[in-house]
This record gives C-alpha cells, sequence and structure tokens, in this order.
C-alpha cells in the first residue's frame, strides 16, 4: 500500500490556515502527528482577505477547533452577523422611496417540517415573510445583538455568524494551526513543482527552503492557482455569462466614534450596474462595489462606492479588484485539491467564499485518502460534490437578478434568458404553483437551505401562484399559532437583547462563559 | 441607584446604622451571593448552586432563598427565619472600594441611600472625639475580609469551569396547590463528572481545597426540600 504520510497546503490565507488547522487537529493523536502537515506561505505575496462574512456554520468550526469564540471575536474585531438585508434589490427606486427585505439565518420552524410560507403566502401579506415567520428582521432593524454576555459562547438567541477581518482571521488561524495543531510553517516562495512519471505532484521547489516532498498537496495559492491551474492544466471555467460582475472597488470606513451603532446584518444595496456592501465589524466598516465594467466605468463606480458612504468617504482610501469568476473544471485532480480562490470564485453576495473553504476543509478531512492507490474515488466524490455546490451556489445568487424588477440595462442584461440557467429556470417555473419543499433539497451538502431560497422568493416578490390549490394548505390555525408566537418572540427579544455594540464591548470585557 | 460614597469622619460625624437583624436588604430576594469559606455552613439551610451575572454574564455562587422570583422564605419581619445567614448579608451597606485602580489599598465605603443609615437612630459610626466607634472597625475588617473571600470564590468557580464541572440544571418544581413551574438559568456541579475525573485532576482540587466545598454544594441540593416546605407554610 502506497501510505500518504506528509501534506503540503500551498498559500496562507484564510483557505490555507483554515485546511491546516483541521488537517492538523485531524491527524493530531496522543503520540504527535500522524501525518505531518507542512503550510508554505510567501513572504511576499499579499493576502487577498477576500471575504468579510461567513454562514454560521462558522461557529461550528471555530468551536471543533477549539478557539474560544470571545478570544477570536477580540482578535479578528468580528462583530456579530444575523442576516443579510437587500436593499433596492426589488425595483429601483423611485421619488427615493427605498425598499428592503432579509435573508435570515433564524425561523420559527424548520421548513423541511413545517413549511410556512404558503400560508404566509395565501394569506393578506400586510407582515413581510421574514416578519410573519422571524424575529430577527426586528432585531436587525433595532441593531440588537442575537445572545447577551450570559448566552454561552457559540450559543445564540438567535441563530447568527460572523463579520471579521479576514486578514488577522488568517493570522489567528495560523497561530492555532502552528501552536496547537504542530502544523510546520515555512516562509518561502514556491519556485517550481515537480511530477513524477504518473503525473502526481512529487515535490515543490522553493527559494529559500529547498525542495519539500509529499504525498498529497492543497493548493491555496488564490487566484494564481499554481498547482491546480498552472501545473497541472486544470481549465478554468468562466461564469461571466451568468454573473455579470467583474470588478469591485473597496473602502474601508472608520466609525465617527465608538459608540457608533454596528449593523446586525450585511446590508447588500442594488445599483445601476451592481450592488455595495456594507460590512460592520468592530472597529470599522468594510464597504465595496461589486460593478460590470461594461455597463459603467470605473470612475463612475468609485463615485457610486462614494455617494453611498456619504461626506465621510473624502480622502478615504480605495481599492480596486478585478474580478474573474468562475470556477475550475476540477476541484481534485490525482493527489491535488484547490481550496479558496484557486479553486473557484463568485461575486460575495451571500458570502459563499468562507463559507466553501470550511467546506472544503471538512470534506477533504472526514474523506482524506491515506492509501493513494484508491485517491482517485474521492477524487471523484470531492468533484462531485463540490460542482454540484458550486452550480447550486452560482444559481441561487443568479436568482437575486433574476427576480428583481430593476430597469437599468446592467439589471435587463441580468434577465435575459440567455444569461440564466436552465436548472434556475426550472424550479422556478415549479416554484410559481408549488411551494418550496424539501424534495427540492434531496442533497445534503445543498450550500443554502430550502428557507435561504423562501427568503429571497417571498423577499422580491416572486409571484407563486397557490390560491386555485388553497385546499391543499389545511394546517392554518397551526400556522396562525406559529404566526403568533413569532410576534411574542419579537416582542420578549427586543426588550432582553443588547445591542451589537454594547454586547462586543462586553464580549471584550468579560468574555463569554463555556457554558 | 446606590449611592457608594467613602465613609469620612468630617462628612459622616452623624451617621447611625439602624438595627437590622431581620437583613432587610434582602426581603425580596430569592438568591444571596455566598462565598466558598461558608458553602460548609451554608448546605445546612440553602441550596448553593451557580448563576450567570446578567451584567457581566460572570458565574456566581449563590444560596437559594426561595423558589421564585423576589421570594425570600427566611425574611420575617420579627427575625431572619435561618440558623445561618450568609456574610454578605452582614456585611450590608457596606463595602469596600480599592483607593485606586489596581491598588491593594482598600477604603471603606457604604450606600447612602440605604434606609438603614440615618442620624436618628442606631449605633453611631464614631464617638464623640470623632474615632470611628469598635463595631464600625470590626464592620471593616469584615468587609475588607469579605473582598478576599470572594476572590478565592472565584478561582474556585474558574476551577470548576476548567475541570467541566458545572452543567446547566433546571429545576422542575411541583408544589402542592399550584401549578408546576420550572427555576430556570441555575448552574450545578456535575457529580458524574466529578467521579470521571483522573486522580491528577482530583488531586488538584483537593491540595487547592476544593473538595469540601464542592460536596458541600452536591448535598445541599437536598435543601430544596425545606424551601418547599418554607414556600408551603407561609
Amino acid at each position: 500500500m502506497d501510505v500518504v504520510n506528509e501534506i503540503i497546503i500551498v498559500g496562507g490565507g484564510t483557505a490555507g490556515w483554515l485546511t491546516a488547522a483541521n488537517l492538523g487537529k485531524k491527524f493530531k493523536n496522543e503520540t504527535g502527528q500522524s501525518v505531518k502537515i507542512t503550510l508554505i506561505e510567501s513572504p511576499d505575496i499579499p493576502t487577498i482577505g477576500v471575504g468579510e462574512g461567513t454562514w454560521p456554520t462558522m461557529r461550528k468550526t471555530l468551536a471543533n477547533l477549539g478557539i474560544d469564540e470571545s478570544e477570536f471575536m477580540t482578535f479578528t474585531n468580528a462583530s456579530f452577523k444575523q442576516a443579510t438585508k437587500f436593499v433596492n434589490w426589488k425595483a429601483t427606486p423611485e421619488n427615493d422611496q427605498k425598499n428592503h427585505y432579509y435573508h435570515l439565518f433564524t425561523s420559527i420552524t424548520d421548513a423541511a417540517e413545517f413549511n410556512l410560507g404558503p400560508y404566509w403566502a395565501l394569506g393578506d401579506k400586510s407582515t413581510t415573510y421574514a416578519d410573519a415567520i422571524s424575529a430577527q428582521a426586528q432585531i436587525c432593524e433595532m441593531g440588537l445583538a442575537p445572545k447577551t454576555i450570559a448566552t454561552a459562547a457559540y450559543e445564540g438567541m438567535q441563530n447568527y455568524a460572523y463579520h471579521l477581518d479576514a486578514g488577522k482571521f488568517a493570522k489567528l488561524l495560523k497561530k492555532v494551526a502552528v501552536e496547537k495543531f504542530d502544523v510546520e510553517y515555512i516562509s518561502a516562495n514556491v519556485t517550481g513543482v515537480n511530477l513524477s512519471v504518473d503525473g502526481y505532484i512529487s515535490s515543490v521547489d522553493t527559494d529559500t527552503a529547498g525542495r519539500k516532498k509529499a504525498g498529497f498537496f492543497v493548493d491555496c495559492s488564490g487566484f494564481k492557482s499554481l498547482l491546480l491551474g498552472e501545473t497541472l492544466g486544470i481549465k478554468f471555467k468562466s461564469i461571466k455569462d451568468t454573473l455579470l460582475t467583474d470588478h469591485a472597488i473597496a473602502i474601508q470606513v472608520p466609525y465617527k466614534d465608538m459608540e457608533q451603532p454596528i449593523s446586525s446584518s450585511t446590508i447588500s444595496t442594488a445599483h445601476e450596474a451592481g450592488w455595495t456592501w456594507d460590512i460592520g465589524l468592530a472597529n470599522r466598516r468594510g464597504t465595496g462595489y461589486v460593478y460590470s465594467s461594461e455597463f459603467v466605468d470605473h470612475d463612475t463606480a468609485e463615485q457610486t462606492l462614494r455617494d453611498y458612504i456619504g461626506p465621510e468617504s473624502k480622502g478615504l482610501e480605495s481599492r480596486l479588484i478585478k474580478m474573474n469568476c468562475g470556477y475550475r473544471e476540477k476541484f481534485w485532480h490525482k493527489n491535488c485539491v484547490a481550496i479558496g480562490l484557486s479553486a473557484a470564485f463568485v461575486e460575495p453576495l451571500e458570502a459563499s467564499a468562507i463559507f466553501l473553504v470550511e467546506a472544503s476543509a471538512n470534506m477533504l478531512c472526514d474523506q482524506f485518502p491515506r492509501n493513494r492507490e484508491v485517491m482517485h474515488i474521492v477524487e471523484k466524490k470531492f468533484n462531485k460534490s463540490f460542482e454540484f455546490r458550486w452550480q447550486k451556489t452560482i444559481d441561487f445568487i443568479k436568482m437575486h437578478y433574476f427576480l428583481s424588477k430593476r430597469k437599468e440595462p446592467f439589471w435587463q442584461a441580468n434577465k435575459n434568458l440567455n444569461t440564466v440557467p436552465d436548472s434556475l429556470l426550472e424550479i422556478l417555473e415549479h416554484w410559481k404553483y408549488h411551494p418550496v419543499s424539501k424534495y427540492d433539497f434531496t442533497n445534503v451538502f445543498e450550500p443554502f437551505p430550502q428557507e435561504s431560497y423562501q427568503y429571497i422568493l417571498y423577499g422580491m416578490e416572486f409571484n407563486q401562484q397557490l390560491k386555485f390549490n388553497e385546499s391543499a394548505f389545511n394546517m392554518n390555525s397551526q400556522a396562525q399559532m406559529h404566526f403568533k408566537k413569532v410576534q411574542e418572540i419579537t416582542d420578549y427579544l427586543s426588550r432582553n437583547l443588547p445591542s451589537n455594540r454594547a454586547l462586543l464591548k462586553k464580549v471584550n470585557q468579560f468574555g463569554f462563559q463555556s457554558i | 441607584m446606590a449611592n457608594i460614597q467613602p465613609i469620612d469622619k468630617n462628612v459622616h460625624a452623624n451617621l447611625k446604622l439602624k438595627n437590622n437583624d431581620n437583613f432587610i436588604q434582602s426581603a425580596n430576594s430569592h438568591v444571596v451571593p455566598v462565598v466558598v469559606h461558608e458553602f460548609g455552613v451554608a448546605s445546612q439551610e440553602f441550596p448553593i448552586v451557580f448563576m450567570k451575572d446578567q451584567n457581566t454574564g460572570q458565574f456566581r455562587a449563590i444560596a437559594l432563598l426561595g423558589l421564585k422570583p423576589e421570594e425570600n422564605l427566611f425574611f420575617d419581619v420579627k427575625g431572619w427565619k435561618g440558623d445561618y445567614a450568609p456574610e454578605s448579608l452582614h456585611c450590608f451597606p457596606f463595602l469596600a472600594s480599592q483607593t485606586e485602580s489596581g491598588s491593594n489599598n482598600v477604603i471603606l465605603c457604604a450606600d447612602l441611600d440605604s434606609e438603614l443609615l440615618n442620624e436618628a437612630d442606631g449605633e453611631s459610626f464614631f464617638n464623640d472625639s470623632g474615632e470611628q466607634n469598635n463595631w464600625l472597625a470590626e464592620k471593616a475588617n469584615r468587609v475588607v475580609s469579605l473582598v478576599e473571600k470572594n476572590k478565592l470564590t472565584q478561582e474556585f468557580i474558574r476551577t470548576l469551569l476548567d475541570n467541566d464541572l458545572l452543567v446547566s440544571q433546571s429545576l422542575n418544581i411541583k408544589l402542592e396547590g399550584e401549578e408546576k413551574f420550572t427555576i430556570n438559568g441555575l448552574y450545578v456541579i456535575d457529580e458524574s463528572k466529578l467521579n470521571a475525573l483522573s486522580g491528577d485532576d482530583y488531586l488538584t482540587l483537593k491540595n487547592k481545597g476544593f473538595i469540601a466545598p464542592i460536596y458541600a454544594s452536591l448535598f445541599s441540593m437536598q435543601r430544596i426540600n425545606r424551601l418547599a416546605k418554607l414556600h408551603l407554610k407561609k
């Protein structure tokens, strides 16, 4: 048997260090490391630091690594994220009348067990869908936290994720990987990649640390995709025909003072040729405009972002990022898997970047093929699984654009049927006459749950026609009970939760208890 | 809001402390903080459990005085109904404050808004020559010593947490003639986790002198029945 005893990860950043920490933990036992993990990071290439928003899955990921939540939050200037608020996505605002809807993390019922969607849709819609099935939109409107200082670490009174400084997050993960899980860290540039006769990677050459051999390689080299793309020749599939944005311009905005409220949601605001993100960390806001350069020039785009920020944007530095959206034809080839930007990138509308890094690292750890002779079977499973997850992610993001009633050319182009995947058109056709159901989500690795789709569909005022089949929804009294319960919870939480800012101060001062 | 001020013989020359044998400040409290030094004796009277301070999230050791919010089964206008009252009740309305942050020097302070303080009835703070009376000096010692005892209690709690010995516990209570109700937010020592500790970890607890208070807290859970009886007699 040809057993893998060393793994080399090329590249640091969130992807590299999260993978390193997870692998390190998996292979650490009482006598040391059963598989040696080495991470080679270039001292010269800065990390992109993509993604400042996570999914709630991050809580479990961090807890599994034994990281203290309060330490993590303080170190990465993290804050609590409970939703994405989509502003002006429904339609172009007229006479300054903004519109918005929420994509929340908490719902009163598990939609797979009891879906309240159709009961809301058949009702008078006097409350929004989000407000009907969750307290969380109101919590976000009030800028409240998802828990109190007396709630245990990683637990919430409402489900939550984080906004964080991706650069600092990578540093924290590095510390954990190296100090706690014995990952070897080499600071060097990879200058060459060597293959054996069977086309497997045998070693990498570095400028200052010599030649490093391993049985398995993880490519976390970012957009460069040094191992999977450049060396193994796995092609990049652009998705620019589906998702039309190709640039982002980013500006970090300091708080006026340390009392300024911190938003409980990522605020995504639609503009003429794209959308802006607005992410409140503990110490600053991160903002950016994701747009299509076919529909707006860079200077106008920058001005749009500065107008969004307001007068305080004066003098703040901006950073232009070219986005090449798409994914590799394969993510795993022979003894190399790509995780992070080296594998794929889509616009950060639904915070999928870090989330899919977590998912990749988890599957790699859970399925790691120690026996090289049968590695190709895991390769096949991994590729199938992640091709599915990326396609679902792309469809889900595209759905936001496709359902919009905005009129500008960029938005019209997005509705051009040539740009819409058939899989999305088909499921939307189904949902026009049927509620979203668990049978639409048969894969356990669906990146976005049933409820996420309903938040978007109903939030966007998708025209779902259920009236003709109303008698099929015969649990209305139970549904009404849940709607009433949501009102009670909203009332209770709005009186008992502290503001995001107030809780973050206490996290710094006291920290959460482990129980 | 409390009005905590340092005691100053120039300002408070005529101040007096009223008799407080029944600990009137606790009349509407169902919990009172306790220190690890008194777990043994307090466990004869009250359940000793742990609760989080809602303001800081930090754990405190407390004695349960009642089964419902604002119910103190030991309070009576005629006098305290237990054989023992926790140290913190005796110290009220006094507390010690650091002269400056991080300093070891403390000064005696009092809550001047307390109804127990006045210029008419009770024991004078200072005698006619402006010296503090003996009882006040003794009280000051008791208050300062409580600060030290609180520190050790915090270390005790930290040790319990580090050894994963605390668990959240809801008490389901059914009293005769009343609807069933639940007391939430309590944490207790988990006996099975205690028994599962390694020899080394157990020895560390023993060397710190924490075994006796751990068992005091465990046995004190029987006092719930006593509270139930007192509640029914009300």
